[in-house]
């Protein structure tokens, strides 16, 4: 798009083509004396709606001018001039300011302040002034080109589209019909309604799903009187294909009319608004390019969207639009707008016909507000080995400020490539373009989104990708291909990988707000404990690296702080900042622990919070504050004497409090099973890894990748409800459970334990890719439940599975022994006299001997500190006691 | 004509190249043409002109943003009014002579994609590699040939284009000739003649993970990448050079500045070719090497023997710490499947001989054989000031270097017995955590400020202590000392100098030590059961055998077969590795 010499005059600039109107010219040659010889006299109004120009050519008492030029830039046309209706004659130009005259716009535009405001004279004293869009372009002039039905194309300039009768103006090089495409935008906004309608997109809960979506916009922006109205490109897309792509291609084009469509369209329902500035569309969701790497020089100039993180951003640039000259010898005053960061400063004053004698007067320019900001790919955009790319962002006026670094944003806006300035001093020029993005739209993944929609904003995904899932989760046997396809490399474990797999899916997240209870947590915790060398490190490791948002921590080296947050002083601007650790990083993610047990256990206390509730409660540094953790916990321990002992309870194995224990769903053990046939066929698993060509069963083998995705697909679109049917069965197994303890007078399973039931039948669900929990779902849950448990909390002593033994850290059968060994204890004492001190360990032998039981220190202990509580012995010291 | 031109790889020039590229292509995939282009040396860049085709060795340090060239540009000769089209390809700047204006697209419909690298020499190459690739230049003769192929490159144009490039090109050459003097004063000398060094050396400090490297780093531009280049990769470079000074200057004032630094400093290379290649040992070809290494690898006896002659008393007379060492020299991590690496065998010498610069001296022996290594004295205070891992700066918006951003199979040294009682600073305990994490994982975690990411690394490392030592290793070898060999370790240390003064030896050596790395390796059936039943055996007689030790005693025998020159394991070498494993095993 060349535009005309720079030197020219924005009213200059309302002209197209040179080539075909003679009154263009005319008005071209008239250049800047004309312009500043125009009085603030009232153009005659033929309609009210007579618009002036918007923006940053307004001049002080400009309006006569807008008038002059409009009429200036019209005649060509002569006819059209009064086609009040079809468009604006006059091209406005694009930039801080639309300097178009606008004959369709139901108001009248004047200009009357060197601040490019407009104002609506229909309404008094009220107005909207027009704020010129930073954002669309640097280009100051649109050319349009009219095209009389009855008169060929002028040249090659513009591309006609078959003749319409009447008038049709395109704009410049491009088939897009303004006529049209305003008429369009209008159905649009007076029409579409989006049933399914992302929550963050309403600002307001009144927002009705029923009615017209931008219709209801409109009203917020009375409301609120913010003048914005995002528009979503999907919407625009469904509702007219056309427009959509004509926007997406020429957005700098296109944008300005869709402002202008959307403007007519609001003061006509609202002729008494008053707005800070017009109302200004900003389309976002436009699905050209979604990642960084994917950008190439087909995309310049068009309507693009990215996301990323900001990692840099630079301070507030005033940036002058339009500068303000005075001549010193007669005071005349010109203005010159900023044409791609230069000013053509005037040499020759027109009115005095001196030469060189114009200053620059700062404070009557106009500047507007710019920041730069740079926006790298976010991790999971690169690939690997890879370092991730950055991409230049301006941000103009109320954009700035808008993200902070360490944001991670989804950006729309127009991708530009600026060749270098050629200077003419200069003989060799870089042969290089510079590339940024005209930002109009930000959206930030926030906090404040709902859990749900928070990933899925990212998640694009092909229809051929999604088929390729769908197909995949067909399968009967998808559950074991993808528990297979886990951490391939471990060997067997089969349960375990079964078990973390659906860890990663988690459950629904069901919401009890209104009943008090704020919510039922989805995610699934694990325990992995068991000997060294099990690999429970690699599988670690490979969820870790699987997992997008994953953090992965080692007990032995993490403090409380640095797993929940801290508080630290900013280098930079000496305040106090909270620094988040692992539990809240992994929002939404998983946290890897390994080393568990090493944990000291004021850290360890730290994450009762974490894992029932999902928060993190903070009071530091006079900062207090709750901060979400939403994080899947997937730990790994080494049992108290790093072998694991088979003849002690998990709880005396693991060493954990068993409020603890009990938050994890399932807790699987890794024991060496010490098999003759388990430890030939893990020879043989590690053997073929050496070979230089493994034997690769590629189509059945799911890669890492495509796990990735189905399992991000099932998080985002599958919510799996449960069935009545399942409901039943769960209920069931979940009274089996309580029964089996209350046969021995024991409540043996927690509500907790239903919970986690549900979860994993829900994850179940998710992985089948279905929208309900089945019965299979249900047995599958129960399954593993009890395969987890069996291994866990299988009675030392009596073999038999008991989850009181995670509740209360003590089995069934334990408690029956340790009562007998209270008896006997009791016995002993009523033997002796009362203040007799007793060895302990002398005391223990005789137990042994007498008791035909196994007694251990410990177990000594727990029932002299329960006689104690009883007040039959009083402990002195760790080796002996007294008879009270 | 066309086939004359492109005989005399020398006379090749960007437009040249252009069009004929596919032509230029093939004829570089034959080694002996790519090595005709003559290699670039920092020492004597003033021989090289503005446009030369040269020849580069590096690895890849830091990948910038791809950035948009125009493709095309019409030039408008003001006086005569004639409109030229020229190709910005392989160029830096646009070509305006004075009375000419030229024009771009402006809306970028001639813009291309090129990808940006920042290319930096082989971080700790030994100097004996250094030394052959200095003989491998040849200045003078390049030049002769240089100015005499222009004749045959301008005739050749005539024939394939029209006039009107013709006079292009001779005006081209005119004005680059000009320019290439100016440039020759000012950069060139301000690198080598201490005008200004403190900015290279600034770079150097930077951007290189080994200091004290000589070497010139360059950006690449490269047309046609296809993503198998990443960071770290080794490649080896075909392009225009092109150093003129004219190009740093026209950045944007606020963002850009300061960042790119000017041509002269750190020239452009503009890629017709790039390879990645596998190694760097200047005595095998850098590509197409299978015949070589095959006749490399046959003499792996005699190097292994050259190498126990040589290391056995150096380590004391302890025959089973060489042999772990030899392994250590042939190991390289050739699986990685999601989290399992196999391959690597980082090594733990301790009870190192209490004699005062012992670990350098053995180093000064291992650094004469392998082709690339590194020393680093493992005290408190350097391991407080010097980084290990990569960090974006985003203030110069480039990846500051750290100790283990090292090109995949370099030798890094740990001395251990230098640590001293300390307290390790922030920097310090990060540097721990991520050798740890490195030795663990062979993967660094390059510092992205906002995040980190993992970078796959493959390094041999080899740790001296007095102790056990703080890092974990793969193997960890007590040195049992035979009291003959304490005593007679000044002779030996003399007596290995000595023995690789005979370049049959060294030569031997270095060429089999790399062809081995990279060298194929299989199990055959019958060894499969074999070493499962070793397995089930071995777990009944002891317990604590797990999975994890069997890759160790399978990766051993992978490092014995290779350095038998053979590449299918054994029965008999199984045993061996078993043996070797055991004996090792007892000692702890």
């Amino acid at each position: 798009m060349s535009s005309p010499a720079p030197s020219r005059t924005p009213s200059k600039r309302t002209t197209r083509s040179q080539t075909n109107t003679p009154s263009r010219d005319e008005a071209s040659e008239k250049g800047t004396p004309a312009k500043r010889r125009a009085t603030p006299q009232k153009s005659p109004a033929t309609t009210p709606l007579r618009v002036g120009a918007r923006g940053r050519n307004a001049r002080p008492g400009g309006m006569g001018t807008i008038a002059e030029s409009s009429e200036l830039g019209t005649p060509a046309g002569g006819s059209q001039q009064n086609n009040a209706i079809t468009s604006p004659l006059a091209v406005g130009a694009e930039h801080m300011g639309l300097s178009q005259i606008d004959l369709s716009s139901p108001l009248n535009y004047g200009t009357p302040s060197s601040l490019g405001s407009l104002r609506t004279p229909r309404t008094g004293i009220q107005d909207t002034p027009v704020r010129v869009r930073a954002d669309i372009g640097s280009e100051r002039t649109l050319r349009r080109i009219v095209l009389p039905s009855d008169a060929p194309a002028p040249g090659d300039e513009s591309s006609q589209t078959g003749s319409q009768t009447g008038v049709k103006e395109v704009i410049w090089g491009t088939d897009v019909d303004v006529g049209k495409c305003k008429q369009r935008f209008r159905r649009f906004i007076e029409n579409f309604v989006d049933p399914d309608m992302e929550p963050d997109e309403a600002n307001m809960a009144t927002t009705n799903v029923n009615e017209p979506l931008y219709m209801q916009k409109l009203k917020e922006v009375l409301a609120l009187e913010d003048p914005y109205v995002n528009v979503n490109c999907e919407h625009l897309k469904t509702f007219c294909p056309e427009l959509f792509a004509q926007l997406v291609r020429y957005p700098q084009e296109v944008l300005p009319f869709l402002d202008m469509a959307i403007n007519e369209l609001f003061f006509e329902k609202h002729p008494a608004a008053v707005l800070e500035h017009q109302i200004q569309v900003r389309p976002f969701n436009s699905e050209v390019t979604t990642s960084m790497r994917n950008l190439n020089p087909e995309d310049i100039d068009q309507l693009i969207t990215l996301c990323g993180m900001v990692i840099r951003t630079s301070d507030i640039i005033p940036e002058m639009r339009e500068a303000f000259f005075k001549c010193i010898v007669c005071g005349s005053t010109t203005e010159v707008v900023v044409e791609k960061g230069r000013i053509a400063e005037p040499t020759l004053c027109g009115n005095c016909n001196t030469n060189h004698c114009f200053t620059l007067v700062h404070n009557r320019s106009q500047f507007c507000d710019k920041q730069l900001v740079k926006l790298q790919e976010s991790p999971d955009d690169m690939p690997a080995a890879q370092t991730p790319q950055t991409v230049l962002l301006y941000c103009c006026n109320d954009l700035v400020d808008k993200v902070q670094p360490g944001d991670r944003v989804t950006v729309t806006g127009i991708y530009r490539a600026i060749p270098s300035v050629l200077n003419p001093r200069m003989r060799n020029v870089r042969s290089v373009y510079r590339t940024h993005i005209d930002v109009v739209h930000f959206r930030k993944s926030s906090t404040k989104r709902l859990y749900e929609n928070e990933e899925g904003n990212n998640l694009h995904f092909s229809e051929e990708r999604i088929g390729q899932l769908k197909e995949l989760s067909e399968k009967d046997d998808i559950y074991e291909r993808m528990a297979h396809a886990l951490a391939p490399n471990i060997y067997e474990n089969e349960d375990i990988k079964k078990g973390i797999l659906l860890q990663l899916f988690g459950g629904t997240k069901k919401i009890f707000n209104s009943q008090g209870r704020s919510n039922f947590r989805a995610e699934i915790h694990i325990l992995l404990c068991g000997d060294p060398g099990t690999s429970k490190s690699q599988l670690l490791q490979y969820v870790y690296h699987l997992v997008p948002r994953a953090q992965f921590t080692s007990g032995k080296g993490s403090s409380a702080v640095g797993l929940s947050a801290y508080v630290t002083r900013d280098p930079e601007t000496r305040q106090l900042v909270l620094q988040t650790g692992a539990l809240v990083l992994a929002d939404n993610g998983i946290c890897c622990i390994d080393e568990f047990d090493k944990m000291n256990d004021s850290t360890r206390s730290m994450l009762h919070e974490v894992m029932e509730q999902q928060t993190l409660s903070i009071t530091k540094a006079g900062i207090i504050c709750q901060l979400n953790a939403r994080t899947s916990v997937l730990a790994a321990a080494n049992p108290v004497e790093s072998q694991w002992s088979k003849n002690k309870t998990i709880i005396d194995n693991i060493n954990l409090p068993h409020t603890l224990l009990s938050r994890f769903d399932l807790i699987f053990l890794l024991l060496d099973p010490q098999d003759e046939l388990y430890d030939r066929r893990l020879a043989k698993h590690l053997v073929g890894m050496y070979q230089s060509t493994p034997e690769d069963d590629e189509q059945d083998y799911i890669n890492m990748l495509l796990m990735r995705d189905y399992i991000a697909y099932a998080r985002e679109f599958i919510r799996p409800k449960i069935t009545e049917e399942a409901s039943n069965r769960l209920v069931e197994m979940y009274v089996t459970m309580r029964q089996t303890g209350m046969s021995r007078g024991q409540i043996s399973a927690y509500p907790r334990q239903l919970e986690s039931l549900v979860r994993l039948a829900e994850a179940h669900a998710k992985m089948r890719f279905s929208q309900t929990v089945e019965l299979v779902d249900a047995e599958e849950a129960w399954r593993l439940h009890r395969e987890a448990l069996k291994q866990s909390a299988t009675d030392p002593l009596s073999g038999r599975i008991d989850v009181s033994i995670l509740t209360t850290g003590i089995s069934s059968a334990g408690r029956k022994h340790r009562e007998k060994l209270m008896k006997e204890l009791k016995k002993m004492i009523e033997n002796q006299s009362k203040g007799t001190t007793l060895n302990f360990k002398k005391c223990l032998n005789d137990m042994r001997e007498k008791a035909d039981l196994m007694v251990t220190n410990e177990m000594l202990e727990d029932a002299l500190s329960s006689l104690q509580n009883e007040g039959v012995v009083n402990l002195i010291s760790r080796s002996s006691f007294r008879i009270c | 004509m066309k086939n004359a031109a492109l005989e005399c790889v020398q006379s090749w020039n960007a437009d040249f190249v252009e069009n004929n590229l596919k032509d230029c292509l093939e004829k570089l995939s034959d080694y002996e043409t790519w090595q005709k282009v003559s290699l670039y040396s920092a020492t004597h860049s003033h021989h090289y002109k503005e446009g030369q085709l040269v020849r580069i060795q590096g690895m890849i340090q830091d990948m910038h943003n791809p950035e948009y060239y125009v493709s095309k540009y019409t030039v408008c000769n003001k006086a005569t009014g004639t409109k030229t089209v020229r190709s910005g390809k392989y160029k830096d700047v646009m070509r305006v002579e004075p009375g000419e204006s030229a024009r771009c697209a402006k809306d970028g419909k001639d813009a291309r994609e090129r990808q940006n690298l920042f290319c930096i020499p082989i971080p700790a190459l030994n100097k004996w590699a250094l030394d052959i690739h200095k003989q491998n230049v040849a200045l003078p003769e390049i030049h002769a040939e240089f100015g005499q192929s222009q004749g045959v490159k301008r005739k050749e144009m005539d024939e394939d284009h029209n006039d009107e490039e013709m006079v292009c090109e001779d005006s081209f050459k005119e004005v680059k000739k000009t320019e290439v003097r100016i440039e020759n004063v000012a950069p060139t000398s301000s690198a080598s003649e201490n005008q200004s060094p403190q900015n290279l050396d600034d770079i150097k400090n930077f951007s290189f993970p080994v200091k004290n490297v000589e070497g010139q780093p360059f950006y690449l531009k490269v047309y046609e990448y296809d993503q198998s280049t990443v960071m770290n990769s080794m490649v080896e470079v075909v392009g225009f050079l092109s150093a003129d000074p004219a190009i740093s200057y026209v950045e944007d004032d606020m963002e850009e500045s300061g960042k790119k630094l000017p041509a002269s400093l750190i020239p452009r290379l503009h890629v017709v070719c790039l390879k990645n290649v596998e190694h760097c040992n200047p005595l095998l070809p850098s590509f197409n090497f299978s015949s070589d290494a095959a006749l490399a690898f046959a003499n792996a006896q005699a190097a292994v023997c050259d190498l126990k002659i040589i290391f056995t008393p150096l380590l004391l007379g302890d025959k089973l710490a060489v042999d772990f060492l030899i392994c250590n020299l042939l190991s390289k991590v050739f699986v990685r499947k999601d989290v399992t690496q196999l391959g690597h065998l980082s090594l733990n010498l301790h009870e190192v001989p209490k004699m005062t610069g012992y670990v350098e001296k053995f180093y000064s022996i291992l650094e004469q054989l392998v082709t690339k290594s590194h020393y680093f004295p493992l005290t408190i205070e350097v391991l407080n000031s010097t980084p290990f891992v990569p960090k974006k700066d985003y203030t110069c918006d480039k990846l500051r270097s750290g100790l283990l951003q090292l090109s995949q199979g370099t030798f890094l040294v740990f001395d251990e017995t230098k640590m001293t009682v300390g307290q390790l600073l922030d920097l310090g305990t990060k540097n721990v955590m991520a050798l740890k994490s490195f030795l663990e994982r062979q993967e660094v975690e390059y510092d992205f400020q906002f995040y980190a990411t993992p970078f796959q690394t493959d390094l041999s490392i080899i740790i001296f202590s007095e102790r056990k030592s703080l890092f974990e290793c793969d193997a960890r070898v007590p040195l049992e000392s035979d009291p003959e060999a304490v005593k007679a370790l000044e002779a030996s240390f003399e007596a290995a100098v000595l023995y690789l003064r005979n370049d049959e030896v060294t030569t031997r050596i270095r060429r089999f030590l790399t062809a081995a790395q990279l060298a194929n390796y299989e199990i055959p059936e019958i060894v499969q059961t074999r070493v499962q039943e070793d397995f089930v055996e071995m777990r009944q007689r002891d317990k604590n055998f797990t999975g994890d030790d069997l890759h160790i005693v399978l990766n051993l025998a992978r490092l014995l077969t290779l350095s038998t020159g053979a590449q299918a394991l054994t029965a008999e070498i199984w045993k061996q590795a078993c043996a070797m494993e055991g004996a090792r095993r007892a000692r702890l």
